[in-house]
């Protein structure tokens, strides 16, 4: 016989809705009560699953754009009042500043608002890290941790008849595994990560004392690209899509060894 | 970053289940909550901002998809007495959640699972353990009593439970 009345308080002890008095009650109560002991385990369970397992489905960039655009251009401007106690938002880490129009805009909004409100709202617009700086980062910081941690593999081989078959099941594409070992980059082997919400293949490839992380993503709808080779904490870092499929690559090799790997994975050479 | 529009990008990615239409979704929440500025009376942005992106969402989803979406917790057939929902047993996971869930399949399995709750508790569910957001605040986007908010929430947790009770049954305990 479960205890229906207590059931809700399962609810609200687990979202933090009691008081203390009521904490301690029902602390009370599931010492004597197995049904709601087990049904307040079960929910804990229930709980963990769903903050871990629940996509977070991050705003696609695409979209910021076709916002910015959509916003109206012409506002009428009332006299902006100055705000003394307007936290400043010049102070977030990449701040990808706005268009001009915009910045009247997000204004027109700080004078008619309180002015920390205004500011925080204003960070909805302003603390836009673009998707490649994130991306970026985060590639940069997954191959340092496989670095720091040893675990670079998950299999270990120079054949990429091995590796290929290895991501079946593992991921949603087959991966294109070369053996460079003839230009100077030996593969090592290949793990399964999971980056920015995404799983990835990672392949890991070694010239002379330097490692290299390239990773494969399956992006259906990406169209063909091709950045620059950028630096981050001391590694170099590039991405392009082709064929259905985004790689990114870090390494701490020289910028230009970097692009010559792109080259030969891409099949440019 | 960009926390409060990744947020409401989230939540009708949840209300509408499809990518493109919580875009739509997303683009003319924001365009309102740009330009009707005066309706926030303070409290959280972001609270304010989900507000306003559900009410987008079920506005959009019942001009766009006539009929199909806007559906009662009467049509779910799920409107049961609490008791039906206690005791589940929450099978199998208690042993090892993590690894069972770690599995692709099943996180889809969990995710269709939540994808079937009525609108009504999806939402609850959403706005408390994505958004971590209070009762109180729950109540406020939905547009409900905090009471209604309570019981729906515990309501979407025992369905989520016994369906996935269910769906491990079907697969006829394999692993």
């Amino acid at each position: 016989m479960s205890c229906a009345e207590k059931c809700l308080l399962v609810d609200l002890a687990l979202d933090d809705e009691l008081d203390a008095a009521g904490l301690a009650e029902f602390e009370r109560h599931l010492q004597e009560c197995p049904d709601c002991a087990v049904a307040f385990a079960r929910q804990k369970a229930l709980r963990g699953a769903l903050r871990t397992q629940m996509p977070r489905h991050k705003l696609p960039s695409a979209l910021v754009q076709r916002i910015r655009e959509a916003l109206p251009d012409e506002v009428p401007a009332p006299e902006p009042e100055p705000q003394a106690a307007a936290p400043t938002v010049t102070t977030v880490e990449y701040p990808i500043w706005p268009s001009v129009a915009t910045k009247a805009r997000l204004k027109l909004l700080t004078s008619g608002l309180g002015g920390a409100l205004a500011a925080a709202l204003a960070t909805v617009w302003f603390m836009h890290v673009t998707p490649e700086e994130r991306m970026t980062k985060a590639v940069v910081e997954s191959h340092v941790r496989a670095l720091m941690s040893g675990r670079m593999l998950d299999v270990a081989s120079a054949d990429p008849k091995t590796i290929r078959p290895w991501f079946t099941g593992r991921l949603d594409v087959s991966p294109p595994v070369k053996d460079l070992s003839a230009h100077g980059f030996e593969l090592v082997g290949a793990r399964l990560d999971y980056i920015d919400n995404r799983r990835a293949a990672a392949l890991v490839y070694r010239h002379n004392e330097h490692m290299i992380t390239l990773y494969i993503f399956a992006t259906p709808s990406a169209a063909m690209s091709e950045s620059e080779v950028v630096v981050r904490q001391g590694y170099a870092v590039c991405h392009w899509s082709r064929h259905g499929l985004t790689d990114w690559v870090v390494s701490d090799m020289d910028p230009d060894q970097l692009e010559h790997f792109e080259d030969l994975v891409t099949g440019s050479v | 970053m960009l926390p409060h529009l990744d947020a409401a990008y989230n939540f009708a990615r949840y209300l509408t289940r499809n990518p493109d239409d919580a875009a739509d979704v997303v683009q003319e929440a924001s365009i309102r909550a740009f330009r009707f500025f005066g309706g926030f009376k303070g409290g959280s942005v972001r609270t304010w901002l989900l507000t306003i992106v559900r009410n987008t969402a079920y506005t959009w989803m019942a001009t766009h998809r006539r009929g199909s979406v806007v559906a009662s917790v009467e049509d779910y057939g799920i409107e049961r007495p609490l008791e039906a929902f206690a005791a589940v047993p929450w099978e199998r996971l208690p042993d090892d959640p993590e690894t069972r869930l770690l599995l692709a399949e099943d996180r889809a399995a969990l995710m269709d699972v939540i994808d079937r709750l009525a609108p009504e508790f999806r939402e609850v569910l959403v706005l408390r353990e994505i958004e971590e957001l209070s009762y109180r605040e729950i109540a406020e986007v939905t547009s409900v009593p905090v009471g209604t908010v309570m019981s729906r929430l515990a309501r979407a947790r025992r369905q989520v439970q016994e369906n996935w009770r269910r769906r491990v049954a079907l697969e006829g305990g394999g692993r």
